[in-house]
């Protein structure tokens, strides 16, 4: 068991490894010149190449890499080549906005999935059944974001029950905070609802056919019963996979549903960096992010291991 | 089960649930067959101009001389849509295109070597898999601008992986078989054997793959053109259409109503579609599907 956690903890580290290169690779190869971003084009040669030797841009890539890559190791990201403020902090501050955002809208999402993918498969190949098949796949198919937009001209503009968008801090009201993620994680929620229905309905319609179910029947369980009782047990590992895997996917809508509702998360800040050309902070957000992906992937992939006792060395 | 097989098995595996495979099928394909006569008539008729701003007509309302009314500059919506379809399936063609054309080599070769090249290729591609389609155009539009470009590439890079594992995955059950052995032995090189003893025999994996990533790639470009990173005004596109939208949101709804729709109508189209073949064309499918209860 040690064995495999220490095999999966170096795949994740050497993935983020490749993945830090990679990303790096994109941005420094590039024609664009940070220095005369900052600059402008007015600059002369000579404050320009003294403003690349401040920000060590003379030196060769793989040295700038090392600085760069080491200096997130020690949690320090650089200093922005625009705004001239240290990028770190900014992102841990744009992380407690994009975070919540996301697990709320996997908490909803589980909330729309499980009882409406145990009903599918309980009413297998019944009209429920192919009710709530229709809705999923209706579901799959519609972008988070007109979701997101198609809420807010109701709840906001019509029924004025919601802010249209916009962020109170967490210090400031909680309370406020949590209700201008409410929208935001709704949008996500209906999406991720529809593909994690189809997902729970397809495992517990497989679990049905599983021996024990049949002899929870023999108990004299009803079918509902028994799937409840014994049927979502057995489900849930793969569902905590699968809710692990997509959470991925969530983040990364986040990121876009961040900017239909004006929170001031990663997603924001990322698509504020790119119309400055702040390269350096879209390098920290975009590696922050895969990290995450990254060791969101690392954690299912033990994490099943223990929670499923069939998985576990028996020695 | 590695976590990218995992997440595959969502997008290709999950059962075409209740609804009957042939009426999935049928539904999806003229879904799919609406879009493409759109666009293609586009290329002949629109009922105005859809780039021709005309503020005299600004935000004016359905009616006969505009079906669904016009935008705040104006343009026709319905003309806007009607081109804006060839940007959705243009992206989508080319996106796939390139996931297909770099992914099933890099799968093929990863089956027929085996070995530590195999290890690297499906180790890299777990690491561009941490990319989703967004993530990737996000990081190539800040070095390299957004625009129709960026969005094709970074959502054709971002299948990649899965193109390669399934082709990997299909391929090695089919190079276990004899014809395939047999060829071998007749001294057939691995690429020639390959292409034609293993390709037909995994071609219907591919093409449903290709499908479900089509359907993807059409949310992934419209999400992109939302955010600004994808393509660039004037021309026409679903997800742009959105972004403008919004900010009319109070005054006309209806703005920003029918470009989702469509992006929805589309999306469904491909997913039905690629559903609908799964099952025609995978027997293991069909039977599974008629299990007992």
């Amino acid at each position: 068991m040690a064995l495999y956690v220490l095999r999966r903890l170096a795949i994740f580290v050497v993935s983020l490894f490749i993945a830090s290169i990679f990303v790096f690779l994109v941005l420094s190869v590039l024609p664009g010149d940070p220095a005369q971003v900052i600059l402008g084009l007015q600059a002369t040669p000579e404050s320009l190449s003294q403003l690349r030797r401040e920000l060590g841009l003379d030196a060769p890539l793989w040295s700038q890499y090392l600085r760069w890559a080491g200096g997130m190791v020690r949690g320090d990201f650089g200093t922005s080549y625009i705004s001239r403020v240290p990028i770190g902090p900014e992102i841990t501050q744009r992380l407690l906005v994009t975070i919540p955002l996301a697990l709320l809208g996997m908490t909803f999402a589980l909330l729309i999935a499980v009882p409406a993918g145990v009903l599918a498969a309980s009413r297998h190949r019944t009209k429920v059944d192919t009710f709530i098949s229709a809705f999923t796949q209706t579901g799959i198919a519609i972008p988070a974001f007109w979701a997101g937009i198609m809420l807010i001209a109701l709840f906001s503009v019509k029924l004025g029950w919601f802010p249209a968008g916009g962020f109170t801090s967490w210090q400031d009201a909680p309370l406020s905070a949590i209700r201008s993620l409410l929208l935001p994680a709704v949008s996500l929620a209906l999406v991720q609802g529809a593909i994690l229905t189809r997902y729970v309905r397809s495992t517990v319609v497989e679990i049905t056919r599983e021996d024990f179910i049949r002899t929870a029947r023999a108990k004299g369980l009803t079918r509902s019963a028994a799937l409840w009782r014994h049927g979502l047990r057995n489900a849930s590992i793969p569902l905590v996979t699968v809710a692990g895997l997509q959470f991925a996917y969530l983040l990364v809508g986040a990121v876009v549903i961040e900017n239909v509702f004006f929170l001031p998360g990663l997603g924001r800040m990322v698509l504020q960096a790119i119309g400055n050309r702040d390269l350096l902070a879209v390098q920290g957000i975009v590696i922050v992010l895969t990290g995450i992906v990254l060791a969101v992937n690392f954690l299912v992939d033990i994490s099943y291991r223990f929670l499923d006792p069939r998985l576990r060395p028996s020695g | 089960m590695s976590d990218v097989a995992i997440v595959e098995q969502i997008e290709s595996e999950a059962p075409s649930a209740g609804l009957p495979s042939r009426r999935t099928l049928l539904l999806g394909a003229l879904l799919v067959l609406l879009i493409i006569v759109v666009a293609l008539v586009s290329f002949v008729w629109t009922p105005h101009d859809p780039t021709l701003v005309s503020l005299q007509d600004r935000l004016a309302g359905p009616g006969s001389s505009f079906l669904l009314g016009t935008d705040q500059y104006g343009r026709d919506l319905v003309s806007q849509m009607m081109v804006g379809s060839r940007t959705t399936l243009f992206v989508g063609i080319i996106a796939v295109a390139i996931a297909i054309c770099v992914g099933v080599p890099l799968g093929a070769v990863a089956a027929v070597r085996r070995g530590w090249l195999d290890e690297v290729i499906m180790r890299l591609a777990d690491v561009v898999f941490a990319f989703p389609a967004v993530l990737m155009a996000i990081l190539l539009a800040a070095g390299f601008g957004g625009g129709t470009v960026t969005a094709m590439t970074a959502i054709g890079i971002s299948y990649v992986p899965v193109f390669a594992r399934v082709t990997r995955g299909a391929s090695l059950q089919i190079l276990e078989r004899e014809f395939v052995l047999a060829a071998r032995a007749y001294a057939v090189g691995p690429v020639k054997n390959f292409v034609r003893h293993v390709l037909p025999n995994i071609s219907h994996v591919l093409i449903v793959q290709g499908t479900i990533a089509f359907a993807l790639a059409i949310l992934a470009e419209a999400a992109l053109s939302y955010l600004g990173l994808g393509t660039q005004p004037p021309t026409p596109s679903w997800g742009r259409m959105l972004r403008e939208a919004q900010t009319y949101i109070s005054l006309a709804p209806r703005l920003a109503i029918w470009p989702g729709l469509a992006i929805a109508v589309s999306v469904l189209g491909f997913s039905l579609l690629g559903d609908g073949l799964r099952d025609a064309l995978d027997p293991k499918f069909a039977e599974r599907g008629k299990g007992p209860r």
